[in-house]
């Protein structure tokens, strides 16, 4: 599986989830969204950031309840909320945020 | 609150043993079975005496027969497996040096 | 009494790389912690080489989970113990890669791991 980007092709997993994490760039989020028929906006790209320099810093793509603390420290309460979350994210945000982000899936799976 | 150590290996090949002396405390229970039943003859098992008292001391004795390894009843108590499972079973907290 | 009845303890023993252990162990305890369930963790004989700060597994191929420790307390485990005659035996400094580490005597490591019903250990 692959996706077209720049010319380049971009290996991904069945799911989307890109093969190499170091393949990413902002302009790919929307292209891997594409595929569940999803515009992102500025607040999912929030959260998208978030995800990816939380995988670069601790080697480890979040799962929701972490996810939903760290982002506490820096958005506040009403952005952090997993309710907020999932309004963005339907799928489950740890999961659907981690795949626009080039990241693996989480493990952990929740 | 007292707890259970189940001992599985030998204290001449790790040091899982001596790990379990350090944090053993005075009303607990050592068992000796699998390859943990040579620490009857290791050093260590000294220090084992000293800590607990003998009546808390067991070596599963079919792991140490199949090793053939001697039962000093000063030492050591024998426990069947169907003790040793009656015993895990009845204790509230264990944890298995392994 | 009755709320450290119910936790759960990891007793991490092992070197970080050699084995899988380090990195099951640590599995385990993000796990517990996705669930919120209550978990302490303690570091005892070559378990302590796993906080030693500025270690660089990439140079064997293996992925750096050590890094994922100071995600921790994103999980809610906050109750992290470290054997100190571990620590002395093998000539190490208290300077760990994460904070908020707690250092023990033998008789308070002992004394605070009894405190738990179920002990893992890795």
């Amino acid at each position: 599986m692959s996706l077209l980007f720049n010319e380049q092709e971009i290996a991904t997993d069945k799911q989307g989830y890109l093969i190499n994490f170091k393949d990413w760039h902002t302009d790919l989020a929307q292209i891997i969204a594409d595929k569940d028929q999803l515009v992102l906006t500025e607040q999912h790209f929030e959260v998208i950031r978030f995800v990816r320099e939380f995988y670069l810093t601790y080697n480890t793509s979040p799962a929701i309840r972490a996810l939903t603390k760290a982002m506490k420290a820096e958005f506040g309460e009403e952005k952090s909320s997993s309710r907020y979350l999932y309004r963005l994210f339907k799928e489950g945000p740890a999961k659907q945020a981690t795949k626009y982000a080039g990241l693996p899936k989480p493990a952990r799976c929740i | 609150m007292s707890m259970l150590h189940l001992v599985r290996t030998s204290a001449f090949q790790t040091s899982d043993f001596q790990q379990c002396l350090n944090v053993i405390q005075a009303n607990d229970t050592i068992v000796l079975l699998d390859d943990g039943c040579y620490n009857l003859s290791h050093d260590l098992w000294q220090q084992a005496l000293s800590k607990i008292a003998l009546p808390a001391l067991y070596i599963v004795e079919a792991h140490a027969q199949a090793r053939a390894i001697t039962i000093d009843k000063e030492k050591i108590n024998t426990l069947s497996l169907d003790a040793l499972m009656t015993l895990i079973c009845a204790t509230e907290k264990s944890v298995t040096w392994q | 009494m009755s709320q450290a009845k119910k936790s759960v303890a990891i007793v991490n023993a092992s070197a970080p790389f050699s084995t899988a252990n380090a990195k099951d162990s640590l599995d385990v305890a993000l796990i517990f912690g996705s669930y919120e369930q209550a978990i302490s963790l303690y570091f005892q004989g070559d378990g302590v080489y796993q906080l030693i700060p500025k270690q660089q597994p990439e140079f064997i191929q293996q992925k750096d989970f050590l890094k994922t420790l100071a995600a921790l307390t994103f999980y809610d485990i906050e109750n992290i113990y470290v054997c100190q005659h571990s620590l002395t035996e093998r000539g190490l400094a208290n300077d760990f890669s994460i904070e908020n580490v707690a250092v023990l005597n033998r008789v308070e490591f002992s004394k605070s791991l009894h405190q738990h019903q179920s002990i893992l250990r890795f």
